[in-house]
């Protein structure tokens, strides 16, 4: 029979080796993604693939740098990013706060509907929803990439459900108190909902970050072009000629500022997703 | 303001954002109706590159969308500015290039559908007539008649010109001539007592060499044709007498014998003769024959392979095998093409022919670009250059001289992403394996493909 210091021992060595394993398998793409950015052309191409290069090449930084205005399509991934994350912020917890706490004739209707919305997928809004944008002006331009990604069925779902289990008495103390409907929004129902901001945000944030689809069709111009755009401009019709050595080098000096944020924000990032119950 | 006063404002507001975009559709329709129209009056000065049609003071923005990369496209753009600078300095030229070619099929249909697409496009010989047949791109033949490029049709590759074809009426004009042929390991070639492959040799005489070459699963003699291009088997099958439909494209043939020996030849390369890699071998692999396992290997004439393998091993190419039935080679390309709802339509023509016909300009593309431009006087540009060339002595024989000679266009019908769906449906059972007989697989795709027919046929009908 094993003491229990050996059986913690034990389990503790099987949780850490399958993390770490896991961990691997995760990480593995990126470090794949770093050494090949150093790689030549031909040695992303050699099989059975190897994992250090030959030869550091530090001129595909260089060459990629030039080759394409990277710094252009980062500022406006971040500035789309932002936009969309702080807008949906608002008009998410603004909805939410309304399905949750107002009575009016149809809410619960009106909130079914908007719901069913989560049920369409994308490829049979995006002709209409080009019309739209084209008819309004904004094809080729950053507004049509901020605006129709303002709202949020799902957004509003999730500060919903988050805001009917905020006490109605807080509400009510304050009504007596003089508050109207936006100090009660903005003085009761915000500092409480922080956790369910933090998760909406954050999953906002990646989604838009990495949004490329809606892009590839609203943008014509390389100066208006976001990163995941940018990225893919060095591929040519015959997969031979793509410069993937450029590719890494780029994805790798893009990713960098995302990263550091990441960094920075982690704390809120695990609570945001622990507080929702949501797996990132 | 009381809650009953807020949510009437809110929904005047939405009537009103609602009414504002109706307005704006209207607007739209009227213009799409009128860029329908073409008009060939001659009111300005008319030039070597320009009609006279168009004011040369227009104001205004004219779209171009390709799929060419950062790295390629660069010609393209030298050769558009020079024109718009020298025949219309006022238009703004937006260019919208560097679209992966798969995410370009995804966003030309989105623009082509929703009315604003660009004033001209890249076009693939496997969508030119699938775009063409719903009426999303403009027939260039008044074009061609009134301001005809010089040399048309004839200094022109006829099998290009046929693919951007639709109903005898030309849909895009050609700008480059991708032929197939073989590139051979010659450091394995040399430990077997062999001749190269020559234009007179016959699939038997590539499969005794192709045995010859292979070594278990460390080396495969031959890899012809991928499966996922069914354009890229169709040469084959052409050599053993086969075909996909009949010439009017309504009936299968996949029940020809013909057909199915060649399916047959095709698939036992792989499963019987274990001379081409199984697709374990291949899947994430995507260049087998750089990586140096493969001895014999079915490519296109772009000499990139050059730039890969740094000389890893000694090669060459080659010439592909004839048939019992002659000889076909595989040929393929792209054009540009003028979408119906374009802005610009006479500029757009005005701009492609200076592109294409211009031999200054085909001299820029066929260098920079490593292909054979839309010219047949021009191909020498198209011609690989330097070390690489030393390595490819026969390239113009294989890739240009062989291809004009025998060149098949491949039967590219409306709809035809649809269709090879169905194709690659079918025969993946083949190339993974699950069936190893082609006659069950060709006389079920025989089937699906008449019934596929009969649906687009009578869809034309009505």
């Amino acid at each position: 029979m094993l003491n229990k210091n050996t059986q913690n021992y034990i389990a503790n060595f099987i949780t850490y080796t399958i993390l770490i394993i896991s961990s691997m398998a995760v990480i593995l793409p990126f470090v794949w993604m770093i050494f090949s950015s150093f790689k030549t052309a031909g040695e992303i191409w050699t099989f059975p693939p190897v994992f250090m290069p030959k030869k550091f090449q530090w001129s595909n930084y260089i060459d990629a740098w030039n080759a394409l205005p990277f710094d252009r399509f980062l500022f406006n991934s971040i500035f789309v990013t932002v936009c969309v994350t702080v807008g949906q912020l608002f008009t998410c917890s603004f909805g939410g706060y309304a399905f949750a706490r107002l009575r009016f004739p149809g809410r619960d209707k009106l909130f079914l509907m908007y719901l069913a919305t989560m049920m369409i997928p994308f490829p049979v809004l995006m002709i209409p929803l080009f019309i739209i944008m084209q008819s309004l002006g904004w094809t080729d331009t950053l507004k049509s990439l901020i605006v129709p990604c303002l709202f949020s069925a799902w957004g509003t779902f999730l500060m919903r459900q988050f805001m009917m289990g905020i006490p109605r008495a807080l509400e009510d103390a304050a009504k007596i108190d003089g508050c109207n409907y936006w100090q009660l929004y903005w003085k009761i129902i915000v500092p409480q909902c922080k956790p369910v901001f933090a998760t909406l945000g954050i999953f906002t944030f990646m989604g838009t970050w990495n949004n490329f689809f809606w892009p590839l069709i609203m943008i014509n111009t390389i100066g208006k072009k976001t990163l995941p755009l940018g990225l893919v401009m060095f591929q040519t019709r015959i997969a031979a000629e793509t410069p993937w050595h450029l590719i890494m080098a780029a994805s790798c000096a893009t990713v960098l500022p995302i990263l550091i944020l990441f960094v920075i924000g982690q704390k809120y990032y695990v609570k945001g997703v622990v507080t929702s119950g949501l797996k990132g | 303001m009381i809650r009953r006063e807020f949510l009437k404002k809110l929904g005047q507001l939405g009537i009103g954002a609602y009414g504002l975009s109706y307005l704006r559709f209207c607007g739209n329709t009227e213009k799409a109706v009128s860029s329908k129209l073409l008009s060939f009056d001659v009111k300005y000065p008319q030039t070597a590159w320009t009609m006279g049609v168009v004011d040369p003071n227009i104001t205004g923005t004219f779209k171009i969308m390709s799929w060419e990369s950062a790295f390629q496209f660069e010609k393209w753009e030298r050769i558009i500015n020079t024109f718009f600078k020298k025949y219309y300095p006022n238009i703004k030229v937006q260019l919208d290039w560097g679209i992966s070619f798969a995410n370009y099929n995804t966003k030309l249909p989105v623009l082509l559908a929703g009315g604003s697409p660009p004033d001209l496009v890249w076009m693939h010989d496997t969508r030119a007539k699938s775009f063409a047949s719903i009426d999303l791109l403009q027939n260039l033949d008044p074009f061609i008649e009134f301001f005809k490029p010089d040399g048309w049709p004839q200094e022109y590759y006829g099998t290009q010109v046929e693919s951007f074809q639709y109903n005898k009426s030309q849909y895009g004009f050609p700008y480059d001539y991708a032929t197939g042929g073989l590139y051979v390991n010659l450091d394995m070639y040399k430990t077997i007592d062999e001749e190269l492959p020559t234009e007179n040799w016959t699939f038997d005489d590539l499969l005794r060499v192709g045995k010859k070459l292979t070594k278990g699963t460390r080396q495969f003699g031959l890899n012809l044709g991928s499966e996922a291009n069914a354009g890229y088997q169709y040469w084959i099958l052409r050599s053993f007498g086969g075909d996909w439909f009949n010439e009017d494209m309504t009936e299968s043939k996949f029940n020809l014998p013909e057909t199915i020996e060649a399916y047959q030849w095709m698939n036992d390369l792989r499963w019987k003769h274990k001379v081409a890699p199984v697709p374990e071998l291949t899947q994430g692999r995507p260049q087998p024959f750089v990586d140096g396992v493969i001895a014999i290997n079915f490519d296109l004439g772009a000499p990139a392979f050059g730039d890969l393998l740094e000389d890893k091993f000694n090669w060459t190419v080659a010439p592909t095998p004839r048939g019992n039935k002659g000889r076909f080679q595989f040929v393929g390309g792209s054009a540009l093409s003028i979408p119906q709802k374009a802005a610009h339509k006479h500029i757009a023509y005005e701009l492609t022919r200076y592109m294409l016909s211009n031999p200054e300009n085909l001299k820029i593309i066929g260098e920079s670009g490593r292909m054979f431009v839309s010219r047949q006087s021009m191909y020498e540009y198209g011609l690989p250059q330097g070390k690489i060339a030393k390595k490819m002595t026969s390239y113009k024989k294989v890739f240009y001289d062989l291809a004009h000679r025998d060149g098949v266009v491949v039967p590219y019908i409306s709809k035809y992403q649809e269709w090879e769906d169905i194709y690659r449906r079918n025969t993946e059972l083949l190339y993974f394996g699950e069936e190893l007989n082609a006659k069950k697989v060709c006389l079920k795709l025989h089937d699906a493909t008449n019934r596929f027919l009969e649906s687009v046929n009578s869809k034309k009908k009505v």
